[in-house]
């Protein structure tokens, strides 16, 4: 210790550590700020995932692939069974029947009662049936509560194309690395 | 291999730089205002899409390559004359 | 703006902004337009019950289908601006029930892409769906309406739902017989 303080570098050194410690924990901060602003948002929404790509042609025209849907899932008709019963026909859902992927089409059928779930028939705009050959075997309807993820409010076409682009086209990644690890190269700054 | 280097890092002078920072603001807020105003103007927004890609387009070429008017103003360094003498001295501590 | 990368950079960095402002001026731009149609009619015009195979359920016997006719007429046009990519119209059949209070089912439905087809015009249309009840009864339902719904889908910016016409209530018949149009007054929406 006595030889840094001979030095003169003891607090240069300290001050690099702070630095250091400095750089983290801005890094952190950008970090925890973008995952509240989703939790936010995933909270005013009611849905656990406010915003998603369009990953199916079964929505065209209205929808391709690499579009951007919000959506909402507070229904303003919150009755006493549990309020997702203001969900009407025509809306376009996003809903997870267990299978990977969540599917956004439109409702096509609706049946509430007192006692029952919500139920919600649902079908692509582009497909000819209903969407009964993607749920569970032997399950006819959707449990608006259960299954459904949100109804679609917004859209933004094409800003999702990349997110796609990058998860079905792995080289992709790679190669873009490439290219920035190229361009520091020939840099001389 | 030194002018592909050069035109690569495209290095501009200062003004060059405040021109090229102007230019591309104008350029693209132009840009944005005339492709909504042509989309709104013909009901259709697709000329809204073609207007503002090919002013986005014009802004990369204006203002990307370094074009002579950047280095019009280059940095005159002082000449470098003989080497200054190198002066030793000796540093008494005093701790 | 020292290197050219970093200028690239600059520009792209703008060029989303930009285009962020004109994407929200757009959407809201929407505001300034009409959001119902000209005028809206429609009419029951036929209905049948009958029973039917319905393979996709896995049922073993035969449910009962409802199949209901009518006559449309409807002026889309209003709806169709520079910021309206389609409008997507469906009629539904909504009834009560003991089980289920409230059952709406979409017979039919059209995309809409230009304003130069949106003139509609069907007479005693065929129902492109089936109303399939999730009890597999529907025979002899009271209080049943159709209604006429539009959705307008922009290029960017807030999705619009909006319904008109709601036809008068009428009941759906036993097993096989069949009844023509003896039809009441229709609700014309403004």
């Amino acid at each position: 210790m006595s030889l840094l303080d001979s030095l003169g570098l003891s607090e240069l050194r300290r001050l690099n550590v702070r630095q250091q410690l400095s750089q983290i924990l801005n890094f952190a901060l950008i970090l925890a700020t973008a995952f509240m602003l989703w939790k936010g948002l995933s909270i005013a929404t009611d849905s656990p995932s406010p915003i998603v790509v369009v990953l199916s042609g079964s929505m065209e025209p209205a929808f391709q692939r690499g579009d951007l849907l919000f959506l909402w899932n507070r229904n303003l008709d919150m009755n006493k069974e549990g309020g997702f019963g203001g969900t009407q026909v025509g809306e376009i859902v996003v809903y997870n029947t267990g299978t990977a992927i969540p599917i956004v089409h439109r409702v096509v059928r609706r049946h509430k009662g007192e006692t029952t779930p919500f139920n919600l028939l649902t079908k692509g705009d582009n497909n000819n049936a209903d969407d009964i050959e993607l749920y569970p075997h032997g399950q006819w309807y959707l449990d608006r509560e259960k299954e459904v993820i949100g109804s679609v409010v917004g859209y933004v076409p094409f800003v999702g194309y990349v997110t796609i682009m990058l998860s079905e086209h792995p080289w992709m990644k790679t190669a873009l690395l490439g290219i920035m690890g190229l361009l520091v190269v020939l840099q001389r700054e | 291999m030194d002018q592909i280097q050069s035109v690569i890092d495209g290095f501009i002078d200062f003004e060059g730089q405040s021109l090229a920072e102007t230019l591309t603001t104008a350029i693209l807020v132009l840009t944005g205002i005339a492709a909504f105003g042509a989309g709104w103007v013909l009901s259709d927004l697709k000329y809204t899409v073609y207007v503002g890609l090919s002013g986005t387009v014009l802004a990369f070429l204006a203002v990307v390559p370094p074009w002579p008017i950047y280095t019009r103003n280059p940095l005159t360094w002082v000449a470098i004359a003989a080497p200054p003498e190198v002066v030793m001295v000796d540093v008494k501590k005093e701790m | 703006m020292h290197s050219s990368l970093v200028r690239v950079q600059n520009v792209f960095g703008f060029f989303t902004s930009v285009t962020f402002v004109v994407g929200a001026l757009i959407a809201l731009s929407a505001l300034l337009f009409p959001t119902e149609p000209g005028s809206v009619n429609i009419d029951v015009t036929n209905f049948r019950v009958s029973k039917g195979r319905v393979r996709q359920y896995h049922a073993t016997k035969p449910h009962e289908l409802a199949s209901v006719n009518f006559d449309l007429e409807a002026d889309l046009n209003p709806l169709f601006n520079w910021n309206t990519k389609q409008v997507f119209a469906y009629v539904s059949v909504s009834y009560p029930g003991k089980k289920f209070s409230e059952n709406e089912v979409v017979i039919w439905d059209r995309i809409i892409t230009s304003s130069s087809k949106a003139k509609l015009r069907l007479k005693n249309q065929t129902p492109k769906y089936r109303i399939h009840d999730i009890t597999g009864k529907i025979s002899a339902r009271e209080n049943v309406t159709l209604t006429f719904h539009w959705n307008v889908q922009p290029h960017v910016g807030a999705l619009t739902w909006g319904s008109a016409a709601e036809s008068e209530a009428f009941v759906l018949p036993a097993i096989g017989e069949k009844k023509p149009a003896s039809k009441p007054v229709v609700k014309k929406s403004s």
